[in-house]
């Protein structure tokens, strides 16, 4: 019997679940400012953190990949505090670093039982005293546009140089210690990752041969956040230079020596930049420790994830199923059109298949790229595929 | 009115609180066609970035600059683990899908993913079947896939029709299509804004314009050819975004070579005409004839509008512990109760006009933010005022929120 409506059993829909990725890779010449002449940072005058886009950002074809700050601990705030008044250290936007800090800690993080922002900890284990408690921390904020629903687990790898001053390493000497990489990665995310208010996050290590080690860590990424927490302790570990182990390099030269020293942090240029990341993150401006971490990136690459899901129908034609046609042209003089005799079988082109709700009003249209013979003869199931 | 304080931070919106309202906006397009290169509203888009040929646009502005080598590993590109759900993408075709990949195994697309007009010189019929299966070949289909199209916009104009005794059958004609993807023009092209004009060595000597906002290309300058002033010469699907040109007289005596060699001998020049309108398969491009195409598209942004009202005596309370002096953190917990302080002092934040003299107090709130809730008080948007903004009793305020929809 010809009949049109057909109702989708149980066993004809199932539901599916696809990941899209798509590979994101952020090279040190976008990063450092020296492909655009730094046109494609973009610095506020709050100084709590920098933007960074792919080209310059007046442009309208530029697109936002991320944000870059610092920010410490209050036990730090404090400390250097008390040392400002005691004369020791002459601590600079030290308040803003902090409300960086506890801003990511308290979304990222969230509280302990006592009502206070948790510390990011970089072995994950939350409550075990002060170890692996990180207090001086980078952070940098990928944009949504990149990462997307969320970043791939395991496919985080940042190549960064961990010692040097920066007018050494863009000189490029051949086998100086500023030529020493490091290659940060999520390499034990495979295998375990944590979770937080603010979904999933994993440790971060140097090498995939300190993964084992949680204590190795240097840092947390936030996959669905698409935040990256690294301390300030990944630069401390580089080899010896002419300018001492610790050298950041922070008011060096970055294209031109007066746009690169932004704040007047009381010493002199080569002085400061024989200084290390410790001095930078304490007497440099936010901008400062965003600038030195900027120019010893090599490159930096991590999937994204876009989930895809779907709802797959089987509509199941039977021999003796639509056969028949309620189009007007299916008929012409009360004769079937597709008939040259009366037992010629019948026979219909499938164009189209509706998917109707329980009322029969028409949800869904699914087109066939060509039309399907079918007669009595034969059988057919046609998948529908519904993306949302 | 009561003058009673009213507290509380809900408010439901009221009937003529929320509004909706539609702008039409009409982007002005234009594309100029000269020796087989494309330009978009006179723009150098290759200059900007050298991955986005011109007269095209580039979906999401990926990969701006980037290098193209993709060796060198600077591309951002899609993929997608094979699985049992047969997803893909569009450029892999089913049966490279199922046997030129094993589950798990990663098929890759590419960025930028971009779009731009098409100039495709079909020719009539009779040439098509001479077309393999190629991608050429493909174009055979391109008419006949407009056909339903075509003939259902015959109530605009009888040039519509496909086929008729009155205007001929398309499948006899020198046909030109022009394809312009939706990205350009929007929800539709606007009628009677097309215009294609048609210069050789700079002077305008053809032009054609849907003047009669019917659809009905009319040739509107340009006496030297065959072509007459007035003459239908083809006609616009404006939901569509195609240009179909109909017309293969002559419409100036400029003879060119607009087509590319057949077996490596060059083809003989030809008229200019609207046949030949945006040719860009010859060897040399065609260099004294250009093409411009100006038309204006129509898109819709739907903004939902609310009025959030902060009226006397009301939201002159904040939750915010700041809003209280230190002394009214009289807590007492136990590990059955929690009380606070009976006697709670809220901040006067009044300011007194004289020194030393505090003024009376007020309650007085800073409104920093409106939140929209909904029905089960889940917070789903939040409008922040560029600065908090003074509310006292006596106060009464209408912020006005827009959303794009």
């Amino acid at each position: 019997m010809a009949s049109t409506f057909k109702t989708l059993l149980n066993d004809d829909v199932v539901s599916t679940r696809t990941l899209l990725h798509e590979a994101i890779p952020i090279t040190g010449t976008i990063v450092s400012g020296s492909t655009y002449n730094k046109a494609q940072l973009k610095t506020y005058t709050h100084g709590m953190f920098e933007s960074t886009f792919d080209y310059p950002y007046l442009s309208s074809s530029a697109n936002h990949i991320f944000d870059m700050s610092y920010g410490h601990h209050e036990s730090v705030y404090s400390a250097l505090e008390t040392a400002k008044t005691a004369g020791t250290a002459t601590p600079y936007q030290n308040q803003k670093k902090r409300d960086i800090y506890n801003q990511f800690a308290q979304v990222l993080m969230g509280y302990d039982e006592t009502g206070s922002i948790r510390h990011f900890d970089s072995d994950g284990t939350l409550d075990d005293g002060d170890t692996g408690k990180m207090t001086e921390c980078f952070f940098l904020s990928f944009s949504r546009l990149l990462v997307k629903d969320e970043i791939k687990k395991n496919s985080f790898r940042l190549q960064y140089r961990p010692s040097g001053t920066v007018d050494l390493i863009h000189a490029g000497a051949a086998g100086a210690p500023e030529s020493t990489t490091a290659t940060l990665g999520d390499y034990a995310s495979a295998n375990e990752y944590y979770t937080s208010p603010a979904g999933d996050y994993s440790l971060i290590f140097t090498a995939s041969a300190d993964s084992d080690d949680p204590t190795k860590s240097v840092g947390l990424i936030f996959y669905q956040a698409g935040v990256v927490v690294l301390s300030s302790s990944m630069f401390s570990g580089g080899e010896a230079t002419a300018l001492g182990a610790l050298s950041f390099g922070y008011s060096g030269s970055e294209g031109d020596a007066a746009s690169w020293g932004e704040v007047d942090v009381g010493a002199g240029a080569l002085a400061a930049k024989a200084d290390g990341v410790q001095h930078c993150i304490v007497s440099g401006s936010i901008e400062n420790a965003a600038q030195g971490f900027r120019n010893r990136w090599i490159d930096c690459d991590f999937n994204n994830t876009i989930e895809l899901n779907s709802t797959i129908y089987f509509a199941r034609i039977n021999h003796n199923e639509f056969n028949y046609s309620a189009n007007p042209t299916y008929v012409s003089g009360s004769k079937l059109v597709v008939k040259n005799n009366v037992n010629d079988l019948p026979i219909t082109y499938i164009t189209t298949v509706g998917l109707y709700s329980p009322d029969n009003e028409l949800l869904a249209c699914a087109k066939v790229s060509e039309p399907i013979r079918k007669d009595p003869n034969t059988e057919l199931t046609l998948r529908v595929r519904l993306d949302y | 009115m009561s003058l009673k304080p009213q507290y509380g931070n809900f408010f439901q919106f009221e009937e003529n609180d929320v509004l909706v309202n539609r702008i039409e906006a009409h982007p002005k397009v234009e594309f100029f066609i000269h020796k087989n290169n494309a330009y978009y509203n006179n723009e150098n888009n290759s200059a900007s970035n050298s991955n986005v040929p011109n007269g095209h646009l580039s979906l999401y502005d990926y990969n701006v600059n980037r290098d193209p080598d993709p060796a060198n590993g600077q591309l951002i590109y899609p993929f997608v683990t094979k699985i049992g759900a047969g997803t893909s993408f569009g450029t892999v075709t089913t049966s490279n899908y199922i046997f030129d990949f094993d589950v798990g195994d990663q098929i890759t697309g590419s960025y930028p993913m971009t779009a731009s007009i098409s100039v495709d010189r079909l020719g009539r019929q009779q040439d098509w079947s001479t077309l393999t299966a190629s991608s050429d070949g493909k174009k055979r289909y391109y008419l006949p896939a407009l056909k339903n199209h075509l003939d259902f916009y015959t109530k605009l104009s009888p040039h519509y029709e496909y086929s008729s005794s009155e205007h001929g059958d398309l499948n006899d004609k020198y046909v030109n299509l022009i394809s312009i993807p939706s990205i350009f023009y929007g929800s539709e092209i606007k009628k009677g804004t097309v215009t294609l004009k048609y210069f050789v060595s700079g002077t305008l000597v053809g032009e054609a314009s849907d003047i009669n906002k019917n659809g009905e290309l009319i040739h509107t300058t340009g006496s030297e050819g065959s072509v007459t002033t007035g003459s239908v010469v083809g006609v616009v699907l404006y939901n569509e975004g195609f240009v179909l040109l109909k017309s293969s007289d002559s419409i100036a005596t400029h003879t060119e070579r607009y087509d590319g060699p057949t077996d490596g001998v060059e083809p003989n020049e030809t008229n200019a005409s609207w046949f030949n309108f945006g040719a860009t398969g010859s060897t040399a491009g065609a260099p004294s004839s250009s093409f411009a195409i100006h038309l204006t598209g129509t898109s819709y942004i739907d903004t939902l509008t609310m009025f959030a009202h902060a009226g006397e005596n009301k939201l002159n309370f904040s939750n915010n512990p700041t809003y209280l002096t230190s002394a009214a953190k009289q807590v007492v917990t136990g590990t059955d109760h929690y009380v606070e302080g009976a006697d709670i002092a809220i901040k006067n934040i009044v300011s007194s006009s004289y020194a030393e003299h505090s003024a009376s107090f007020e309650p007085t709130t800073y409104i920093t933010k409106v939140g929209i809730y909904d029905q089960d008080k889940n917070l789903i948007a939040i409008a922040s005022l560029a600065k908090p903004m003074r509310k006292r009793e006596k106060d009464s305020y209408t912020f006005k929120l827009k959303l794009d929809i």
